[in-house]
């Protein structure tokens, strides 16, 4: 309960310290009206519609703006106050245009809603109507001011809540109010637009329809549509969406706030994402290829062609010659049901999901014999972290809401952020933080050298965090050349930079370590976790949090997606309870992983495979090598939503619903499980992953009787009840994170081994691969609004490199290396350091696993102009 | 027995003379369709969509005659034209779930759906009873005088005249 009680409208209402009468009646369920107020931003008091009569106070005063104290008497709803807020309404109506039947916004309109319920229905204005015009031909004076954003100022009614979710919950400059008094125009700075990562959320929170989306422009009225709960499938952040649909179609998706995610605000990419659901290249019915032809078919021949392929396969060969890759954007059902069918029905365990990784990813031997993992790192954590580091990651495009949460620590809670990678990125631009820029390859040197600024100062309280003075001098051994001055060097960062940040790393009482999807790619992972966990041990306290790449990564490593995992993270100790649960005999314990079958595929080892959404052949860091590959089998079964590049060599394609066709669950990075509701119907001939698994199943003869999610999420939490104690139920309010096991790092410094990268004359240039603006992954380009973003896919390269070697933007280039080339326009971005190529990973045109060597390290190219 | 008999003797005589004093009076029939009956003034017919003054459509596609359609009789789907105007890319009703409630004319904000005077549009097949947008619009140019007399300027017209200094609600 409350520190104290108020009474609103003679009930007794609990409130605590610092809340004002407004979240305190909110809280007690009685509903004030509000404008301006958001509960993520700092009340203002503009729209003076929350005015409430208190006791003792002379005047009405605004409940968003005035603390509860003890014993206060409120009374929202009596003539004073009835009167009162009918007279800010008709102000606000005085110059608000009548044209609700033509307005985006009708239907859901807070000023609908409230003049509805206090409004009078005449006007005394005898004055035209103030009119801002933007152009004398238009009707509407609607304007542009963003690629996905119109604003229309006759409507709007100053409560500036755009311009403060802008600034205090995006913490972006790209809207702001200009002039004064009725003439005030919302609009981004001169010559600018409104294109920042979470524009959107502008229009979610207009109270009117001052700023509409050109996405669900004048396409349904929102009455008439149905709404799904969704979880956004395009980062491993989890955010809750709701799905507007419409005679089987989705028009639109808006947040739907989890006070334990997204609290209410999304990104573009999740909120323009839903429409690759109704993409042109979309799956429509099964396939076949015939004469080297794929051909439409029906799923009867389909599963009749897989059942006949397979089982004379499996008559010769054992059922180590088959394999299966599964997307990690799958749902936990799915990802179950998929290795449940390779395992039992087909009888080998080569699975992987792990299909984007040039490097073996279980980690090494000695990583594993200290038993240094991930800690069990939570958006709850990033509240109460007074230090963030973010190591080899741009989480501004890869987990937003993460980066959005350390923002708005770094802004209310004065926390401060250090960011160690090899490339500029927008989240070290935003927050002032502190940025290590390093050359490629040398974060190992950034990170030691942080370590030994940090062990080597006079003021290091070594006793404060449980180290002795022969784990230092051993560490200081073992690393003699990543020590201070040399690391430096290396690196290229100051060393007086290293000091300082190690100093306040020191004195920090709270770090939350994060290492992203560069990590992940990068050849010294085993390293630089080695590394990492080093720099954990200097803090007072710190935790690290290893971010997955994609929506349901965590969920792929709990369901046993991994070629030597049953699901639950179990060892081969567990195969008999599997043989149960199964009813059958299952294979060896241990597969091969990704790079494991694609060896043996070339040595004509395997023979036949089963992908399930996913694109190797556009992912795997050697897109040619895949390609060849994967040509030579002799059965390909691919199953998936669009027709990929993977799916153009497969020998039967059956299309599969998208995440808004299917219902099941997901694991966000905290390890979140979370209920996605299915919005439509499946679209065209396709049908959800469990279905078809379950098909494939009876039809080689192992039926499991399990082509729902929740039958398959039930024999889940029969088999895992240890790990998922919650019923499938449960998780369609707001989701359960599931336990993870603890694990005991030994105590002392780790050895980091480091070999220097060599340099390359003949390709002098660095590859990094990353997101382009509102994209993220391989899927997004299929979303028009995303696209209007970006444009058209580019090269990026650095201002020295582009002036050394002629190149202006938009110049047409090759950028090779020794296994591949591609071909692209120029784009010259600033922030890049020299010798640093950047291309986007996520268009088809310009793919840089083209550029990538399986045997290479690091990727080397060389650009020309053409 | 009596009864049948005060039938007989009463009751038809009784009948018959009704049935020759009506032979001298006017027949209230018309002689349909060669002679049309007249219409109550608030008689409800066929919808016609009707236009403004420039000829450009009225409706806005705002959804509001399909939200209060007791029958659901109205489809719908909005587009933008150049001038950045909401306006009705598809506009369907199915005369045959219509009830001619006036449901439609009471709730359009924009005076653009009315319902006339019309009532002869029978057809030996359901699908000609769903009328689009073609059938319902008013020709233009107009071929007979609107039958409505409109209280609200165009939006387009309005703005302008309140640049002129007139008052306008």
């Amino acid at each position: 309960m409350g520190d104290f009680n108020i009474t609103v409208n003679g009930k007794t209402v609990p409130a605590v310290k610092g809340q004002t009468v407004l979240q305190a009646a909110l809280a007690a369920g009685i509903d004030i009206p509000v404008f301006c107020w958001h509960p993520q931003l700092v009340p203002v008091g503009a729209c003076r519609i929350c005015l409430v009569e208190i006791e003792k106070f002379p005047k009405l005063q605004v409940a968003c703006a005035t603390p509860a104290a003890d014993g206060m008497v409120v009374m929202t709803e009596s003539p004073k106050v009835v009167k009162a807020r009918q007279g800010v309404l008709e102000f606000i109506l005085a110059h608000h245009p009548l044209d609700c039947p033509t307005c985006d916004k009708g239907g859901e309109c807070d000023l609908q809603d409230v003049t509805f319920k206090y409004g009078l229905d005449y006007s005394r204005l005898q004055e035209p109507k103030h009119r801002n015009i933007v152009d004398e031909n238009s009707t509407f004076d609607d304007l542009q001011i963003g690629p996905e954003i119109i604003r229309n100022q006759n409507r709007c009614i100053h409560c500036y809540r755009c311009t403060r979710i802008v600034d205090e919950a995006c913490f972006e400059d790209d809207l702001g109010a200009y002039q004064r008094g009725y003439h005030t125009e919302i609009l981004p700075p001169p010559h600018r637009e409104i294109r920042n990562l979470y524009s959107g959320n502008v229009v979610e929170y207009c109270p009117v329809g001052a700023l509409t989306n050109d996405d669900w422009r004048y396409k349904v009225r929102v009455w008439l549509t149905k709404q799904a709960k969704s979880v956004c499938t395009h980062c491993p952040d989890g955010c809750n969406l709701t799905h507007w649909t419409f005679h089987n179609k989705i028009f639109r998706a808006t947040s739907r706030p989890n006070e334990n995610i997204d609290r209410g605000f999304i990104c573009d990419i999740g909120r323009y994402g839903y429409q690759q659901v109704a993409s042109s290249d979309r799956l429509k019915q099964p396939m076949i290829k015939k004469n080297g032809e794929l051909i439409e078919a029906t799923w009867e021949e389909a599963l009749n062609l897989i059942k006949t392929q397979v089982s004379e396969l499996k008559s010769k060969l054992s059922g180590n010659a088959f394999f299966g890759l599964i997307g990690e954007t799958s749902t936990n059902e799915e990802i179950y049901s998929f290795q449940r069918f390779l395992r039992r029905v087909i009888g080998t365990s080569h699975i992987d999901s792990r299909i984007n990784r040039k490097r073996r990813l279980t980690f090494g031997e000695e990583v594993t014999s200290r038993a240094i993992a991930p800690d069990h790192v939570s958006y709850q954590d990033i509240d109460k972290a007074d230090t963030f580091v973010v190591y080899a990651s741009d989480l501004h495009s890869e987990n937003p809401i993460t980066a959005l949460r350390i923002k708005r620590g770094v802004r209310y809670r004065d926390a401060k952020i250090i960011i160690i990678n090899s490339r500029s990125t927008h989240l070290g631009v935003r927050t002032g933080a502190t940025n290590l820029l390093h050359k490629p390859g040398t974060g190992l040197a950034v990170l030691t050298g942080i370590v030994d600024a940090a062990v080597s100062s006079t003021t290091f309280d070594k006793s404060a965090v449980g180290l002795s003075d022969q784990q230092i001098s051993e560490f200081k051994q073992a690393h003699t050349e990543l020590l201070l001055p040399k690391a430096a060097a290396m690196s290229g960062v100051g060393e007086s930079d290293l000091r300082a940040v190690a100093d306040s790393l020191v004195r920090s009482s709270n770090v939350v370590i994060f290492c992203g999807a560069d990590f992940s790619r990068y050849p010294y992972r085993d390293e630089e976790l080695l590394a990492l966990d080093n720099l954990r041990r200097i803090c007072k306290s710190a935790k690290l949090a290893v971010l997955p790449e994609s929506s349901n990564s965590v969920g792929a490593e709990l369901l046993g997606a991994y070629p030597n995992q049953y699901p639950g993270g179990k060892g081969s100790d567990a195969k008999s309870k599997f043989e149960d649960l199964w009813r059958g005999p299952l294979p060896d314990f241990s597969g091969k992983d990704m790079i494991g079958i694609l060896e043996a595929i070339n040595e004509d080892e395997i023979e036949c495979g089963f992908i399930f959404n996913a694109d190797p052949v556009r992912v795997f860091p050697d897109g040619n090598y895949a390609d060849a590959v994967l040509e030579k089998l002799k059965l390909l079964v691919v199953v998936d939503s669009f027709m990929t590049e993977t799916a153009r060599l497969a020998d039967v394609i059956l299309p599969l619903s998208t995440f808004a066709e299917t219902e099941g669950t997901r694991t966000n990075w905290e390890g979140r499980i979370q209920y996605t509701q299915s919005a439509i119907k499946p679209m065209f001939d396709s049908k959800p992953g469990c279905e078809i698994l379950e098909l494939l199943a009876d039809r080689l003869g192992v039926s499991f009787g399990q082509g729902r999610p929740s039958e398959v999420y039930g024999e889940l939490n029969k088999s895992l009840g240890d790990v998922l104690p919650v019923r499938y139920e449960m998780f369609k309010s707001e989701g359960a994170i599931y336990d993870r096991p603890k694990h005991q790092p030994k105590p002392g410094f780790n050895r980091v081994a480091y070999n220097a990268i060599p340099s390359d004359r003949e390709y002098p240039n660095f590859l990094t691969v990353g997101n382009a603006d509102h994209h993220r992954g391989p899927n997004t380009e299929r979303n028009p609004s995303l696209l209007k973003f970006t444009g058209d896919p580019f090269v990026g390269l650095s201002e020295i490199d582009a002036k050394e070697l002629m190149i202006s933007d938009g110049d047409l280039v090759k950028v090779e290396s020794r296994t591949g080339k591609v071909v692209g326009n120029a784009r010259v971005i600033a922030e890049l350091p020299g010798k640093v190529v950047f291309l986007p990973e996520n268009f088809r045109e310009l793919r840089p696993n083209l550029l990538m060597g399986l045997k290479e390290k690091f990727d080397h190219v060389k650009v020309t102009k053409m | 027995m009596f009864r049948v008999l005060k039938e007989v003797f009463i009751a038809i005589p009784k009948g018959m003379f009704v049935v020759f004093k009506q032979m001298f009076h006017k027949p209230v029939t018309v002689d349909y369709p060669f002679v049309k009956p007249p219409m109550a003034p608030r008689y409800r017919g066929l919808h016609f969509l009707e236009r403004y003054d420039d000829g450009s459509e009225r409706c806005v596609c705002c959804g509001l005659c399909a939200a209060s359609c007791p029958a659901d009789a109205i489809y719908m789907e909005p587009a933008e034209t150049e001038r950045g105007e909401r306006y009705a890319k598809i506009y369907e009703i199915n005369e045959l779930r219509c009830i001619f409630c006036g449901f439609c004319e009471e709730a359009c904000p924009e005076e653009a759906i009315f319902l006339g005077k019309e009532y002869e549009f029978a057809s030996s097949h359901r699908d000609n009873f769903i009328y689009t947008k073609d059938d319902l619009l008013v020709k233009w140019p107009r071929t007979k005088p609107s039958e409505v007399k409109f209280l609200r300027p165009m939006r387009r017209v309005a703005w302008q005249q309140s640049e002129e200094g007139r008052p306008q609600h």
